[in-house]
């Protein structure tokens, strides 16, 4: 099998974690409670979280539809205690007119560091907190 | 004497990892991706491991298979006053299952272990849905349509059932197998969290195309300059005009000879050219085709640097009809063909007659496989990469153990930026003696991995108590790079970084190393002082910049302590290893025993 041909890089707000990662289980990406968005970024306070994976064409697909507010079928986001402005929140944009969520593809061959390039292109890092 | 030449000798019997490492009484796990009937696209096991797909399982192989088949444990539930009650035959495993509505349902349960794992074989035989779930009415775990077969795992229940959803419906089923599979197994539920599963030649990786043997797909290129080309699969049907092509386009970093090879049939001619960009052309080789695939090659040297250059396959230039299919195709760095290595995507590449290294290979970001342990662990781990090994000792609560993104859990941060592709895990419940640890080493170099890593020479001068003070410490290397009216001192043993407590007048120290491109360090600082996070920062890039970025070292909280971790350079630069401190108010940060050293496999320092 070597149709997971994309690299998919998805960095969604703090406030809005819970709800991408109940997302990423409605569209049976992942299992209750979710761990999907688990990379905090941010410099001195944690402002986001992100993940990255690699991606069918059928994901992007469903994405770009989301994105228009038509969920894969299947996908029961009530059963996840969703709401479609939940959704829609996702994939709204801030008052500059820029996307809250930052989604970036490229393919998967490249996919080693395209987590920090993304963080770079958009001013992040990682949060680089080490508990003592 | 007789002298047996050693070509003669009878080849040694294979060493039997599980046998020679775990013994009868070993406890642990050995994960080893090249057995593909231990791997799985997702953590239920249902799909088949691929290279080039995630891993979402991966069976503990020490212990060798499956165990008791457990179908004969079961009870028959039921809810309400179905019109029909489950029916079970522990012997031959049909059964049927009846829901009249929410209310009134029966099924069959199995009654399990939830510290062991189980592989089910179901098959719907039925008209309508089976379900697999945690209790009759309960979640479903796994849906199996009329006709449909399933095999999945089930781990940490201590059941599951069959039932049907729908309204005054029954299906019937026959459980072939519910079979223990003992072991300590690694899992990932989350799609986004899985590594992916790789093969490679073990003499590498020579055709930088893609999709060699596939034209239909990304990133070849079919342009249809004509209105009459057309492409169908693999083959090609050009019109007239002399720019009907396809190409591929390929990374070139360093300049020089480039040969291509490309297997063809067909009728008419066509050009087999380098493709630059910007339409230009060069190395063209004009073909007449034939009927019988034959390997047509040209090489020549590339100048120009970048994602431009690669393979194109283009009209004749008198912009006659032709048609050709392409077999197969090859793009290489130097100026021989070499065998073919077929590929597909970036993590699928194959030569006929070369052993194939299988691996996983995490993203660095979130990717990882858990193993989840009933009780406390006490032993060492042993993990084999295609860039490293490393052996260590581990101390294990119970609960869950992470393998990556950078590291296990509890190990260097990092450390597997100079591991690589992970070629096998083994966590042994006992030191190994030196032979059993050259055996293992031994064998997983057999498979593709490298030798155990091993720290270099220290790059640079870290204890601090050599130095009288800053000008002694600048003699040895160390920079004054402090921003504005920030400064930096030494006392006794430690670096002591100043800051003036305004926000932009702020003390640093950096010290240089040099690095080639995906090399690994091993670098150690301590914490000497309590003080505030900002205070508090290391970081390593290869920049003199102000401020450096991003952290390594950005500890919270105002406690003392040590730190180690693995960097990994990304580029061939001269590097920078920055204590810094960023904090508003006038605080110090204060470090020792700081140490950068190489990392790098034991064969390698040789």
């Amino acid at each position: 099998m070597t149709d997971w041909v994309h690299s998919v890089v998805v960095i969604v707000p703090a406030e809005l974690r819970e709800v991408g990662n109940k997302l990423a289980c409605a569209i049976g990406h992942d299992v209750v409670p979710g761990n999907t968005f688990v990379v905090p970024v941010g410099v001195d306070e944690v402002t986001g979280y992100g993940c990255r994976t690699n991606a069918m064409q059928k994901f992007l697909n469903d994405v770009e539809a989301a994105r228009e507010g038509v969920l894969p079928e299947g996908a029961a986001i009530e059963d996840f205690d969703l709401t479609p402005e939940d959704v829609a929140a996702l994939f709204a944009k801030d008052e500059d007119g820029k996307p809250v969520m930052i989604f970036d593809v490229r393919p998967a061959s490249d996919m080693i560091g395209h987590f920090d390039d993304v963080l770079a292109a958009n001013g992040l890092q990682r949060h680089a907190e080490v508990p003592e | 004497m007789n002298i047996i030449p050693y070509v003669n000798r009878p080849a040694p019997l294979a060493w039997d990892l599980a046998k020679a490492i775990f013994g009868a009484t070993g406890n642990g796990t050995w994960l080893h991706p090249a057995d593909l009937s231990t791997v799985f696209q997702d953590a239920a096991g249902t799909r088949p491991g691929a290279a080039g797909s995630p891993l979402g399982l991966e069976l503990d192989k020490h212990l060798g298979g499956a165990g008791d088949d457990t179908k004969d444990v079961y009870e028959i539930q039921t809810f309400g006053t179905p019109a029909q009650v489950a029916v079970y035959d522990p012997v031959t495993g049909v059964g049927s299952v009846f829901r009249t509505d929410g209310s009134n349902s029966s099924g069959v349960r199995f009654l399990l272990s939830s510290s062991m794992s189980y592989q089910m074989d179901v098959e719907n035989t039925g008209a309508a849905t089976l379900r697999i779930v945690t209790s009759v009415s309960g979640t479903p775990l796994h849906v199996i349509a009329p006709g449909g077969r399933l095999k999945a795992f089930v781990t940490g229940r201590s059941a599951v059932a069959l039932d049907t959803n729908g309204t005054s419906q029954g299906t019937s089923f026959v459980v072939h197998s519910l079979r223990e599979v003992p072991g300590l197994h690694a899992s990932q539920a989350t799609t986004s969290a899985r590594p992916t599963l790789v093969r490679m030649p073990k003499t590498g990786r020579r055709n930088a195309l893609l999709w060699s043997e596939d034209l239909t797909k990304s990133p070849w290129n079919f342009t249809n300059a004509s209105g009459g080309a057309s492409q169908s699969g693999n083959t090609l049907h050009f019109g007239t005009n002399n720019l009907d092509r396809i190409i591929q386009n390929v990374p070139i970093a360093v300049a020089g000879n480039r040969t291509m090879t490309v297997r063809m049939s067909g009728s008419g001619s066509v050009r087999l050219v380098w493709y630059q960009g910007n339409g230009s052309t060069g190395g063209a080789q004009a073909i007449t085709l034939t009927e019988t695939p034959t390997d047509y090659t040209v090489t020549a040297n590339i100048t120009t640097t970048g994602n431009i250059a690669g393979i194109g396959i283009l009209n004749n230039a008198s912009a006659t009809p032709s048609t050709v299919t392409v077999h197969r195709a090859q793009f290489e760095d130097g100026s021989e063909a070499t065998p073919y290595q077929r590929v597909t995507n970036a993590f699928d590449v194959h030569e006929d007659g070369v052993p194939d290294i299988w691996y996983w290979q995490g993203d660095g970001t979130d990717d990882k496989l858990t193993l989840t342990l009933a009780s406390a662990f006490t032993g060492y781990i042993f993990i084999a990469g295609t860039k490293g090994s490393i052996l260590e000792p581990v101390t294990f609560s119970a609960g869950a153990v992470d393998l990556g993104p950078l590291t296990y859990t509890g190990g260097t941060p990092g450390i597997f930026n100079a591991i690589g592709g992970i070629v096998g895990v083994v966590l042994l419940d006992r030191a190994l003696t030196e032979d059993e640890q050259t055996e293992l080493v031994e064998y997983y170099k057999g498979k593709g991995a490298k030798g155990l890593l091993v720290e270099g020479p220290e790059l640079v001068p870290g204890d601090f108590s050599e130095f009288a003070d800053f000008s002694e410490a600048a003699a040895a290397g160390w920079v004054n790079g402090s921003a504005g009216a920030g400064s930096v001192d030494i006392m006794g043993d430690r670096l002591v970084i100043l800051n003036v407590g305004d926000g932009a007048n702020m003390g640093r120290a950096y010290h240089s190393f040099s690095a080639q491109s995906g090399s690994s360090f091993v670098v150690r600082a301590t914490l000497a002082a309590a003080v505030s996070t900002r205070a508090k920062r290391c970081a390593i890039n290869a920049s003199t910049s102000w401020p450096p970025s991003p952290y390594l070292i950005n500890s919270t909280g105002t406690s003392t302590g040590s730190h180690k971790f693995a960097y990994q350079a990304s580029s061939t630069a001269t590097h920078y290893i920055h204590f810094f401190n960023q904090d508003t108010d006038a605080v110090k940060g204060e470090w020792s025993n700081v140490s950068v050293r190489e990392l790098r496999p034991q064969e390698d320092w040789a």
